[in-house]
C-alpha cells in the first residue's frame, strides 16, 4: 500500500505538465463557453471571466458581473433579505475562490486560456515576447487594484449619488464589464458577435463602448506580444488575492532546498521574481501568481517547490520529474 | 345550474369559430399593476407575501369595471417562480394574492373569460417582476446554487394562456440588468396558443403617452426602441425603474380553433419591480 503511495506521488510528479494543463485549460474552457448548451451550469459567483454576456452558451457566471450588478443598489437594499442574499453570494464565490486558491487564473479562466492560445501561436511564428522591467514592473501592478476600487465604487456611487457619481448614467453602473475584453470575445466563440458595437446613442455610451474595442484591441495585442498581458491588469486578480492566504491550494518554496539557479523564474509566464528570489516566505502565491505550477515543473532541486491541498503535497519539484520533462522537450523540439 | 357549471357547459356545447382579435378601443384594457386605482397600496412589498392589484380601464387611467348585466365570468391567476414552476395566486375582488419567497424574476398571470351571448371573450395579462424581497429561509439554496437561468428573457410561453407576450433579448445588453432603460432597443415576441404570431399589427403604448404601431416579422417577433424623452426615467432612489407596458392591440383576424366563439380583446404586459 505504502509502495503504490509512492509509486503514484513518483508519477505525479513526473506527469507531462504542459500536456496536463493544457487538457485541463482546453475542457474547462469547453464547459464555461458551451456548457450551456448541455445544461452544464455552475452557479453565477465563479472567480473567473465566464461572461454573463456568452448568454447561451455559458456554463457558469463570473462573479465580477454580480458584484457591480448588486452594488448598483441604494445602501438601504442591503439592510434586510438583499443583504442577507448579497453576503451569501459573496461567500459563495470566496467558496469557490478557496478551493483552488489562483489555479482558477491558470487552469480555468477562458480569458487566461485564450491569452495562452495566443502565446504558443506566437511562439510558433517564432516571434520572441516582451518583459517588462522591474520597475515598470511594480507600477503596473498597482493598476488592477486601482481598477477593482472603480468597479466597486462606481457603482455604489451612482445608485447612492456619492462622491458627485450620481450624475453619471445608470447604464455606467457596471463599469468593468463594459471595458472587459471578455465580454466581446467570450460570446464571439459562440458565434455571437453582437457585443461588437458602438453606442451613438448618448456621449457616455459612445466613450464606455469605444473604451471596450480600445481595451479589446490591447488585449490582443498586447496577448501577442507579452505572456498573461491582461492578468498583470485583472481586477479580478486584485480581488482573488484578498482571499488568498486562506486558499485550500498553496505553492510552497522550501528555500533552504533553493539553490537561486532561476529556472523557476524563466519558466513564469508573470515574470515573478520571488519565486527565484525569496528563501525565507513559505508561501508563495503572490498577487500576480495564477498557480499555473509551470516553476514547479521547472524546478530540479527535489522538494523545493511543492503545491499542497490542505496542507497535503500533491505535486512536487523532483529531479527525476525534471529530466524527464526536458527529455520530453527536447524529443517534441 | 351554477355559474361555473353554466359556464363549464356553454363553452363545451360551443362550435368552431373564429379568434377576432379587436380593433384598438373596442375594450377596455386590463393590467396588473403594484399600486391600486385610488389610494395607497396596501404594504407587502417587504415580506414574501405579495399583493397585486388588477385595473381596467384605458391604460394608464383606471376605471372600476362594469359588467353587462346576465355576463357570466370567472377569472384565473398564477404564478411563474425563478424556477419555472407555477405557483398559485389568490384573486380577490381587484387584489392577487401570493406568495413569492424568492429572489428574482416573477411572472404573474391574469386570465379573465367572460361568455358574452355565444362568444367566449377571454382577456389575459401578465405582469413581470423582480422580487427584491422575499423569504431567506426559503431562498438560501436558490442563491447558493445561483442559478443563471432566471433570465427575465426569451422564456417560452406559459401553457394554458392563449395570448401571450415574451420579452426578447435586446439586441444589445441582455445580461443580468434588472432594468430596461430609455434607448433601449426592445424585442417583443408574440404568441397565439404558444405559436408564434406573424404578420400581425400591434399597438403599444407607454405610461407617459407614448404610443407606437408595429408589425411582428415571420417570426413573430416586432423590435422598437424605448424613445428617450417619453419613458419614465429610472430614478437615483429606485434605480431599478418604473413601469414599462407593452399593450397589444393585434387587429388581425386569426382563425382558430375554439369550442365557443371566443374573442380576445387586447393583451397587456407589463414591467416592473416589487
Amino acid at each position: 500500500m505504502h509502495n503504490n503511495k509512492l509509486r503514484l506521488r513518483d508519477r505525479v510528479n513526473r506527469i507531462d505538465l504542459k500536456a496536463f494543463r493544457n487538457g485541463f485549460q482546453l475542457v474547462a474552457f469547453g464547459l464555461l463557453v458551451y456548457g450551456g448548451y448541455i445544461g452544464f451550469d455552475l452557479g453565477n459567483k465563479l472567480p473567473s471571466f465566464s461572461c454573463v454576456f456568452n448568454s447561451e452558451g455559458r456554463g457558469g457566471v463570473c462573479y465580477l458581473g454580480i458584484l457591480q450588478h448588486d452594488l448598483k443598489h441604494p445602501l438601504e437594499y442591503f439592510l434586510d433579505f438583499a443583504g442577507v442574499m448579497f453576503l451569501i453570494s459573496l461567500g459563495v464565490f470566496v467558496l469557490w475562490f478557496l478551493l483552488l486558491n489562483k489555479a482558477w487564473c491558470g487552469y480555468i479562466c477562458p480569458l487566461g486560456t485564450f491569452q495562452d492560445w495566443i502565446t504558443a501561436l506566437r511562439q510558433r511564428l517564432g516571434i520572441r515576447y516582451s518583459e517588462y522591467r522591474w520597475n515598470t514592473r511594480r507600477r503596473i501592478q498597482s493598476i488592477k487594484y486601482i481598477l477593482l476600487a472603480l468597479l466597486i465604487l462606481i457603482p455604489i456611487g451612482i445608485s447612492n449619488s456619492l462622491f458627485g457619481l450620481g450624475k453619471l448614467p445608470e447604464g455606467l453602473s457596471m463599469p468593468f464589464c463594459r471595458i472587459c475584453p471578455g465580454r466581446m470575445l467570450i460570446p464571439l466563440f459562440t458565434g455571437d458577435y453582437s457585443q461588437f458595437y458602438l453606442d451613438f446613442s448618448s456621449t457616455s455610451g459612445l466613450i464606455i463602448t469605444s473604451l471596450g474595442i480600445i481595451v479589446l484591441g490591447l488585449f490582443l495585442v498586447g496577448a501577442f506580444v507579452k505572456k498573461r498581458f491582461f492578468c498583470y491588469f485583472c481586477p479580478f486578480s486584485a480581488l482573488h488575492y484578498l482571499f488568498s492566504k486562506a486558499a485550500a491550494l498553496k505553492l510552497i518554496k522550501e528555500g533552504s532546498k533553493c539553490t537561486r539557479c532561476g529556472d523557476c523564474y524563466r519558466a513564469c509566464d508573470m515574470d515573478i521574481p520571488e519565486i527565484a528570489d525569496e528563501v525565507e516566505l513559505k508561501n508563495l502565491v503572490t498577487e500576480d501568481c495564477t498557480l499555473c505550477l509551470k516553476c514547479v515543473a521547472a524546478c530540479p532541486e527535489d522538494g523545493a517547490l511543492k503545491v499542497t491541498f490542505v496542507s497535503k503535497t500533491i505535486f512536487e519539484s523532483t529531479e527525476a520529474g525534471f529530466n524527464k520533462r526536458v527529455q520530453k522537450a527536447n524529443a517534441d523540439e | 345550474m351554477t355559474k361555473s357549471n353554466r359556464f363549464n357547459h356553454a363553452v363545451r356545447g360551443g362550435l368552431f369559430g373564429f379568434l377576432a382579435l379587436c380593433s384598438p378601443g373596442l375594450y377596455a384594457d386590463l393590467w396588473i399593476s403594484p399600486t391600486p386605482a385610488t389610494g395607497k397600496p396596501m404594504e407587502t412589498a417587504s415580506s414574501a407575501d405579495k399583493l397585486l392589484y388588477i385595473q381596467h380601464g384605458a391604460y394608464p387611467d383606471s376605471v372600476t369595471r362594469q359588467y353587462p348585466p346576465g355576463e357570466i365570468s370567472e377569472s384565473e391567476a398564477f404564478l411563474v417562480d425563478p424556477n419555472d414552476e407555477r405557483q398559485p395566486a389568490q384573486i380577490e375582488g381587484n387584489l392577487i394574492r401570493f406568495r413569492a419567497p424568492l429572489k428574482g424574476q416573477h411572472w404573474v398571470y391574469l386570465q379573465e373569460r367572460r361568455l358574452n351571448g355565444d362568444t367566449l371573450e377571454i382577456e389575459t395579462s401578465k405582469y413581470r417582476f423582480y422580487n427584491r424581497k422575499g423569504d431567506v429561509k426559503e431562498s438560501v439554496l436558490k442563491e447558493i446554487r445561483g442559478r443563471t437561468n432566471d433570465s427575465k428573457y426569451d422564456r417560452p410561453p406559459v401553457a394554458g394562456m392563449p395570448l401571450e407576450i415574451v420579452l426578447l433579448k435586446p439586441e444589445q445588453d441582455h445580461h443580468i440588468s434588472c432594468c430596461l432603460y430609455s434607448g433601449d432597443r426592445v424585442r417583443l415576441k408574440l404568441y397565439l396558443d404558444q405559436q408564434a404570431l406573424t404578420r400581425t399589427a400591434a399597438n403599444i403604448r407607454s405610461e407617459s403617452g407614448w404610443q407606437a404601431r408595429f408589425d411582428t416579422d415571420t417570426n413573430g417577433v416586432m423590435k422598437f426602441e424605448i424613445p428617450r424623452y417619453r419613458y419614465s426615467a429610472a430614478s437615483r432612489g429606485s434605480p431599478t425603474g418604473k413601469f414599462t407596458i407593452a399593450r397589444i392591440n393585434p387587429s388581425t383576424s386569426v382563425p382558430h380553433h375554439w369550442s365557443g366563439l371566443p374573442n380576445y380583446p387586447p393583451f397587456c404586459y407589463w414591467e416592473g419591480s416589487y
